[in-house]
């Protein structure tokens, strides 16, 4: 486990990818998850819909972008930038 | 310019040795340097054992090496078999077992999956790009085979279409012209290789000169990132499959960006709703909206050049009229046949299903069409997805049509349940499904509406973004699965 000094908590979303979406493959929380084979288009707004219920935020449509779910780590840091909207 | 596919690029390479050929990965890649790697690919499959008419696979996600990759194979004498990055194990094994495959090149996270795989040598492509080993040049004629594309086919079991340098060559020199390809243009490579439309992106742009801006498969699944990148390429001609389309409409994030370097919006595949395409050319107004038409066998081989101004109210466009070098003939059953230079050498070790796909030299498409009064082709359906209910003969596609004009509905797919007799839609989408099934109601007869509106997140697609019906047949049951 990295020391990622997030202020969101992971671990929910590491499970849902790990145990949904990957079906039980171990990922680190900085492995490309978008790179193809891993997550295809569904799973990628299946992500998005359970960061959304999960954190408790409206992703909106142009922070769909790559560099704010392309890992467990960048996702986290995108969770937490909008922590700091609210 | 001779008949072989990867001679344009020999040719640019003397003539404009800087000029771009690929861009990926905000990098640039010139003519050039897309010989040289094409030359080192060629050099270590011949190292390797590759004789002329071998078949190598390439199993590998789009980047500057798969295109590099590919020419290196032609330049070796063999015929590249380009492999769906995302298949699952079986179906690869199933492929290269088909075709005799002698050699895959693969990028690293596919070599590793390929691992036990010990029956085919498994080359790493970055590997092959940096070979220093020299081949003499491999002695080819237009009519030998160069790549073979599998689908799967209604039946499920992969089928091997065979094009040869001629066939290949003919459909890149024709579209390049369609679409007025210049040296300036900068042209989407969004499809995955396994998908034909990639042989309009790599060799109809290498055959004008121009640039291939490769879309990484992470563009493809991130609309706002996939709008950002058109921008920031300045993209002039775009192609791909309605549903790229659709997303970038509605998830794209558009109006922050700026789409007006599009010279050409090219779509194929799968039938275009107009409301999507309507709500897309705003944004490229002064893009010219193509509407191209053909199965993998035949290439694109009918186009409709569709006017901006006829996309309000109407519910189908026509796939438009035959292309240069093209004719037509349709069936007294309406199906649609074709005949010319581009048509498939054949499928892969099937004599019989090759013979059976032909009426005389014309290949029979499978698709029933209609002409409008101005000639104008129309599609109706597929022949297998045409149904009887109740004793009345329906046509799937037309009920999704019909379904997916109305507002708020992103995509839809009509199938009949295991019984064979009932109509369910599945459908993404705002609006409910009572919504729906009332949109339904009053605008089909009562034999065509489904029985049953099922809505989802989103539907599930194949690789190359095409519904796939199968699986959510399959799947259909679940009510948890999206």
């Amino acid at each position: 486990m990295t020391d990622l000094q997030l202020k969101c908590d992971l671990s929910p979303l590491r499970a849902y990818v790990q145990d949904t979406l990957l079906a039980g493959r171990t990922v680190a929380d900085t492995d490309e998850l978008l790179l193809s084979g891993m997550l295809d288009s569904l799973a990628v707004m299946s992500l998005v819909s359970f960061v959304e219920q999960t954190y408790a935020l409206k992703v909106p449509f142009e922070d769909v972008v790559i560099e704010n779910f392309e890992s467990l780590e960048a996702t986290g840091r995108y969770v937490d930038s909008r922590g700091a909207d609210a | 310019m001779t008949g072989l596919l990867d001679h344009a690029l020999a040719h640019w390479a003397t003539t404009t040795p800087d000029a771009e050929a690929v861009r990926f990965a905000a990098r640039s890649f010139s003519y050039a340097e897309l010989n040289i790697a094409a030359e080192a690919v060629s050099a270590r499959l011949i190292r390797e054992g590759v004789r002329p008419g071998d078949r190598v696979a390439i199993h590998a996600a789009k980047s500057f090496d798969t295109i590099a990759s590919v020419f290196g194979v032609l330049r070796a004498g063999g015929v590249y078999v380009p492999v769906d990055p995302a298949a699952p194990k079986a179906r690869i094994k199933t492929i290269l077992r088909d075709c005799g495959v002698r050699i895959v090149l693969a990028d690293p996270r596919r070599a590793a999956a390929l691992d036990g795989m010990t029956f085919v040598p498994v080359v790493a492509m970055a590997s092959a790009l940096a070979e220093e080993y020299e081949a003499d040049p491999v002695p080819r004629t237009s009519t030998d085979l160069a790549y073979i594309l599998y689908t799967s086919g209604s039946t499920g079991t992969p089928k091997g279409i065979c094009h040869t340098h001629r066939s290949g060559l003919a459909y890149a020199r024709m579209s390049a012209k369609l679409c007025g390809l210049r040296r300036s243009d900068r042209v989407s490579h969004h499809t995955p290789l396994h998908f034909d439309m990639s042989i309009f992106d790599i060799f109809a742009t290498i055959e004008a000169g121009a640039t291939i801006i490769v879309i990484s498969e992470m563009h493809t699944k991130m609309p706002a990132s996939l709008s950002q990148l058109v921008e920031a390429e300045a993209v002039t001609v775009w192609y791909s499959v309605p549903f790229a389309m659709a997303q970038l409409v509605s998830h794209g994030a558009l109006d922050k960006r700026d789409l007006s370097s599009l010279r050409v919006v090219m779509f194929a595949g799968e039938v275009m709703q107009p409301r999507v395409l309507r709500d897309f050319a705003t944004h490229a107004p002064e893009a010219e909206l193509l509407n191209a038409y053909g199965p993998t066998e035949t290439n694109h081989c009918l186009t409709a050049r569709i006017d901006h101004a006829s996309l309000d109210g109407v519910t189908a466009l026509p796939i438009g009229l035959p292309d240069e070098g093209i004719e037509m003939r349709v069936a007294h059953d309406g199906e649609l046949l074709i005949k010319g230079d581009q048509i498939m050498a054949g499928y892969w070790n099937e004599l019989t299903r090759t013979r059976d796909a032909f009426d005389g030299r014309y290949y029979k498409t499978g698709d029933i069409v209609t002409r409008r009064v101005d000639g104008q082709v129309m599609l109706v359906g597929r022949d297998d997805r045409q149904v009887k209910l109740r004793g009345f003969r329906v046509e799937l596609d037309e009920v999704e049509r019909v379904l997916s004009s109305l507002p708020g509905i992103e995509e839809v797919a009509v199938v009949t349940d295991k019984s064979g007799e009932t109509l369910n839609a599945y459908y993404a989408g705002h609006p409910s499904p009572s919504e729906l099934l009332g949109h339904a109601a009053a605008h089909l007869p009562s034999y065509m509406v489904p029985a049953e509106a099922i809505q989802r997140e989103a539907l599930h697609r194949t690789s190359t973004g095409k519904l796939d019906r199968r699986r959510i047949v399959e799947f259909g049951d679940d009510r948890s699965a999206a």
